[in-house]
């Protein structure tokens, strides 16, 4: 076991180095300089180009510059430089980053716990009530909302939840832009948890809707297939009760297939979401790297890509050892 | 014979589907009695399990249903009972095992932990006494090293092993009435001999009655008292084995008999097959359902259902030509010992 762990983080650390390669020569072949903006500033003399070109290393040869930053950054205990600069202006990329992390987090582990807390429960109770009204009434629910695209269920969220209930009550339930007010400094404890839910519900909400129907179709089906075996018919046969066969027979068997699922959708996490952060005016990862992408500012894409790739080593890794924990068939060897 | 255990009457099991309404088990009635060994025979479809379900009442609703009928258990009707009743008695008092034991355990619990559960759902006894019951039933069923095995998993053990699990856990609470559903149809024949003497040897001990279900003749014939061979959802035969074996009215039972394969002689003819297939069940045509393959029928099989008839000692036939015709041309195989 403990050798096993191991050597899946040592398989880990291999695809990590090959990701950063990867992705670092994608980013240089892309067509674009860092310095572009830069350049086609007419105010901007050659020689200061020059100066930055050789500030930022970007003088030096492709694999220099690759093992510079590759150095540097797994030296992330030297806040804030190890990641380097963004070419956009001042600010070091791991403290950008970390900024960002802390919103992308807040939004991203809400919607997620929300999307399990209700999408699996709900699945299970599906299965259970199969073909009832229920079932088919959060089926048809579930169809629709996976079915909407991200910008409409989130701009629909904006307009109904926070435009129109305002107009109609005259209060002020929830905020479509950023995550906290301007005042925030200012408030009471109690005032800055409102605060910050009236922030958090809506862009939350639309993440949680689409992942809780996804999650309940998917344990829906997993707890049906474990519902019509055989060992539920023989729990059944035991004489043990409905609330013994589901809660210690089926539940188990049930979840085996869906804690993969959940684990790779929090190694997605730090990615963030690019347009629901940009309909809600989110300070998330998404918004930061899509910007850095377009602007060539490849210490900012290879951090972020790094960090979910990361996260993709290390739930992969916690997915095998639930599995085993859950099923005592999969044997680490 | 001692007194009845289980008295079913005329029992109807449908279910709906999409196709329309099947009718898996249309008019069944049969008696086991305390420590009787009852096979149940028949091709894939004819009810068997159906039966075996409806007397568990684990018939799955909403698309089945147990519509008419009668069970009676120990004087009460299984039917009648409330969801909480039929618990105790389902594990306790009658016990089922099933065909395939490579999925019928549960995969992520150790065989101590399901066995355990089931000795302290219907025993009084804490928890060391149950783990005790537990090994010894293991033993009973000639598990080596039982008290290792208990916390073995599942998938640790061999088809044998499992079915032999099953068995132990089926027996565990002294049951008056056993039924396995095909129990050895899914292991290979030295296992399957094993198995079967196994469950005769302590069904025996005990006085626990069996039905056991099988497609093969071959399974029943060293094991039960009596036989009740079923068609298409109905009772086509019941009698004494041997009594099926030598002298069997019904055509049907006639073809099985000649289609059996049998190591203990020598056949000059070749093995008899029934033609066609078994019918739908759902909108059966009128009369008997074995019409269609009957190499005796008869005008009035297609359009008169032949009900039940008793010639004496058991033995009950459905055919209108019972027990009249020549069906030796069909029945060749003599039951030897
Ligand atoms: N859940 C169900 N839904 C619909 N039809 C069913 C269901 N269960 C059984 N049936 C039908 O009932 C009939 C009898 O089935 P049953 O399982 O009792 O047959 P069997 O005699 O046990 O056959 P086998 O030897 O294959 O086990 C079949 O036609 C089958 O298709
Ligand atoms: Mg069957």
């Amino acid at each position: 076991m403990f050798q096993y762990v191991v050597r899946r983080l040592v398989y880990g650390l291999i695809t990590l180095l090959a990701l950063s390669i990867i992705t670092f020569t994608l980013l240089q072949n892309t067509g674009g300089d860092p310095l572009d903006r830069i350049k086609s500033n007419p105010r901007i003399t050659q020689q200061a180009v020059q100066e930055m070109a050789v500030f930022y290393g970007l003088d030096q040869p492709i694999t220099k510059q690759y093992l510079t930053w590759a150095g540097n950054f797994v030296q992330f205990w030297n806040y804030p430089t190890a990641w380097g600069r963004s070419f956009q202006g001042p600010q070091q990329v791991q403290a950008l980053v970390i900024n960002r992390l802390g919103g992308t987090a807040r939004l991203m582990f809400t919607a997620l716990g929300l999307a399990v807390l209700i999408g699996i429960p709900l699945g299970i109770y599906q299965a259970i009530k199969q073909y009832s009204f229920f079932d088919q009434a959060t089926t048809t629910f579930s169809f629709v909302t996976f079915s909407t695209p991200i910008f409409v269920l989130g701009l629909g969220l904006q307009i109904i939840l926070a435009l129109k209930l305002e107009q109609w009550t005259g209060v002020k339930f929830f905020y479509t832009s950023g995550m906290n007010s301007t005042s925030y400094a200012d408030f009471s404890l109690g005032e800055k948890i409102g605060d910050t839910l009236q922030h958090l519900a809506l862009p939350a909400a639309s993440i949680a809707l689409i992942s809780i129907a996804g999650y309940s179709r998917y344990q829906r089906a997993s707890m049906l297939e474990v519902l019509h075996s055989d060992y539920l018919r023989t729990a059944k046969a035991k004489g043990l009760s409905q609330r013994t066969v589901i809660v210690k027979h089926a539940l188990r068997n049930a979840l085996i297939p869906v804690i993969t699922l959940i684990s790779l959708d929090i190694a997605g996490v730090l990615g963030g979401a690019v347009i629901t952060e940009s309909i809600f005016a989110w300070p998330g990862m998404g918004r930061l790297y899509i910007q850095a992408i377009g602007q060539n500012d490849w210490p900012i894409v290879m951090a972020v890509v790094m960090l979910i790739g990361v996260m993709v080593v290390v739930m992969n890794l916690f997915a095998d050892l639930a599995y085993g924990w859950l099923d005592p068939r999969v044997r680490y060897d | 014979m001692s007194e009845p255990l289980l008295q079913v009457s005329n029992l109807r099991t449908f279910f709906t589907t999409e196709e329309g309404i099947v009718r898996a088990v249309d008019g069944l009635s049969f008696t086991i009695h305390k420590g009787e060994k009852f096979g149940v025979v028949g091709e894939s479809g004819s009810g068997k399990s159906v039966t075996a379900l409806s007397i568990m009442r684990l018939i799955e609703a909403p698309a089945g249903e147990i519509v008419t009928g009668e069970i009676h258990f120990k004087g009460q009707d299984l039917l009648r009972l409330g969801d909480e009743e039929m618990r105790k008695i389902r594990g306790a008092q009658i016990a089922m095992i099933f065909q395939d034991p490579m999925t019928a355990l549960n995969p992520v619990y150790t065989i101590g932990n399901q066995l355990v559960e089931t000795i302290m759902l219907h025993q009084e006894v804490r928890k060391s006494q149950a783990v005790d019951i537990g090994i010894q039933a293991l033993d009973d069923v000639h598990i080596p090293n039982p008290k290792v095995r208990m916390d073995d998993y599942p998938h640790q053990l061999s088809g044998g092993m499992r079915q032999r699990v099953m068995i132990a856990m089926g027996l565990s609470c002294n049951p008056d009435l056993l039924i396995a559903d095909e129990p050895t149809t899914a292991l290979d024949v030295t296992t399957q001999a094993q198995i079967l003497h196994l469950m005769l040897e302590l069904t025996e001990e005990r006085d626990t009655a069996v039905m056991l279900i099988t497609h093969d003749l071959g399974v029943v014939a060293g094991f039960c008292d009596n036989i009740q061979v079923m068609y298409a959802g109905r009772l086509a035969e019941r009698g004494t084995t041997d009594f099926i074996f030598d002298n069997t009215f019904h055509p049907y039972t006639a073809g099985l008999l000649g289609s059996m394969t049998r190591l203990d002689e020598v056949r000059e003819e070749r093995l008899y097959s029934i033609r066609g297939a078994p019918p739908s069940l759902i909108n059966p045509s009128n009369g008997c359902r074995f019409t269609p393959r009957c190499d005796f029928a008869q005008d009035i099989c297609g359009s008169k259902t032949p009900l039940p008839r008793e010639f004496g000692d058991g033995h009950w036939a459905a055919c209108h030509f019972a027990p009249d015709l020549d069906l030796s041309r069909v029945k060749r195989a003599e039951r030897v010992g």
